[in-house]
């Protein structure tokens, strides 16, 4: 069965699950820009975020207040038993789909 | 500057996802213009899926329109026609206005007639502000703006109580271009921005209080848009009258929202 998981949606639940127990909303950010190389925007970031909760892929709660953070609190969140099963079903279908292509064993180099 | 624009911005959102965007552009020191770009890039986004919604369509087409556009025409109407007694009585000041029984007469009338349309202006711009943040509290900030361009904007370039009898008036730029504006801003905008934000409490208006307000917009609506009405002809005379509809919202959203206590007295 394919994944009902889009690309970004696998993203922020792969950052999620890297990060743990400190996986909000800036932390997540941050993760999706250094592993991807990509900005974030908080629109997209909080849009998918509220899309995944609906689709009972993750949890999320409202944590601590920082003073980094001007003392406002952060949006926590967690990937669900459900969630791990579609990102991992999402990984599984990527694998497959994957052998055999070009950009497999032979990844495409940036030129200078 | 750009924190306060952000700031405005940023009350577009639910409470505690605006605690958790603005916290994290803190933390990642986001500032000045780009903070202002990220939260107006959510709000949008926001604001976007709200409208898969019927509600925030039908507080825009049912309220929002009509009522600004209406609201524009019959503030620029009476403007005008103040205009030339405003001119009449401010410029051209004579203690005979007070002397003579006559133009006493006529002088109490217009300052009856002017006080009688500036509440009545204020009542529905308030009634429709108000109908406009109960009906879809969350996109109050679309359906406001949509209500204050078609203020703004519906009646502008018209004259409809203008003659070139009266060019002495409104070559005198207060009358002709700074009244119209302030009917429009001042007893249109601004009691629609309040009402609009009494409305979008959580606590609505009490039945009673409801049907008291009712009560005071249908007078005034009797005593002020007769004048109006003659002026339209065949079913146009009726469009005047969609001033009510808000107030019937009001009215229709009291009575949903009564105490429990209350609906078992009236079983």
């Amino acid at each position: 069965m394919l994944s009902m998981l889009g690309e970004f949606e696998y993203l922020l639940l792969s950052a999620t699950a890297r990060l743990g127990d400190e996986a909000y909303g800036a932390a997540i950010r941050e993760e999706i820009k250094r592993t991807t190389g990509r900005q974030c925007s908080v629109g997209a970031l909080y849009t998918t975020l509220d899309r995944l909760e609906r689709k009972g892929l993750i949890e999320t709660w409202m944590g601590e207040a920082t003073a980094a953070r001007g003392g406002r609190s952060k949006r926590m969140v967690k990937v669900t038993a459900k969630g791990r099963r579609e990102a991992e079903s999402f990984y599984r279908v990527v694998n497959r789909v994957s052998v055999g292509v070009p950009w497999q064993s032979h990844p495409h180099k940036e030129r200078p | 500057m750009w924190s306060w624009f952000t700031e405005r911005v940023s009350a577009a959102l639910e409470p505690l996802e605006r605690e958790a965007v603005r916290g994290d552009l803190a933390e990642l020191r986001v500032t000045g213009v780009r903070a202002l770009c990220e939260v107006s890039g959510l709000v949008f986004r926001r604001q976007c899926s709200m409208w898969a919604d019927w509600r925030p369509w039908f507080a825009l087409l049912s309220i929002a329109v009509p009522m600004g556009t209406l609201l524009s025409y019959i503030s620029r109407w009476w403007s005008d026609g103040s205009a030339i007694y405003l001119w009449l009585y401010v410029n051209n000041w004579t203690w005979y206005y007070l002397k003579s029984p006559g133009a006493r007469h006529d002088l109490a009338m217009f300052a009856t007639t002017l006080l009688l349309q500036c509440l009545a202006l204020c009542v529905w711009a308030w009634s429709s502000g108000y109908a406009l943040a109960f009906v879809s509290r969350r996109t109050t900030l679309m359906t406001g703006l949509f209500l204050s361009g078609s203020v703004a904007f519906a009646a502008l370039g018209t004259m409809p109580a203008r003659n070139p009898f009266n060019d002495a008036v409104y070559s005198v730029a207060f009358y002709g271009v700074v009244l119209p504006w302030l009917f429009r801003v001042g007893l249109v905008l601004f009691p629609a921005w309040w009402g609009m934000r009494r409305g979008a409490r959580a606590q609505p208006l009490s039945l009673h209080t409801a049907l008291l307000l009712a009560g005071v917009v249908l007078l005034l609506t009797a005593g002020t848009i007769a004048p109006f009405v003659r002026g339209l002809a065949g079913v146009y005379r009726l469009v005047p009258f969609l001033v009510l509809w808000p107030i019937v919202c009001v009215v229709v959203n009291a009575w949903h929202c009564r105490p429990a206590s209350h609906r078992v007295i009236s079983n």
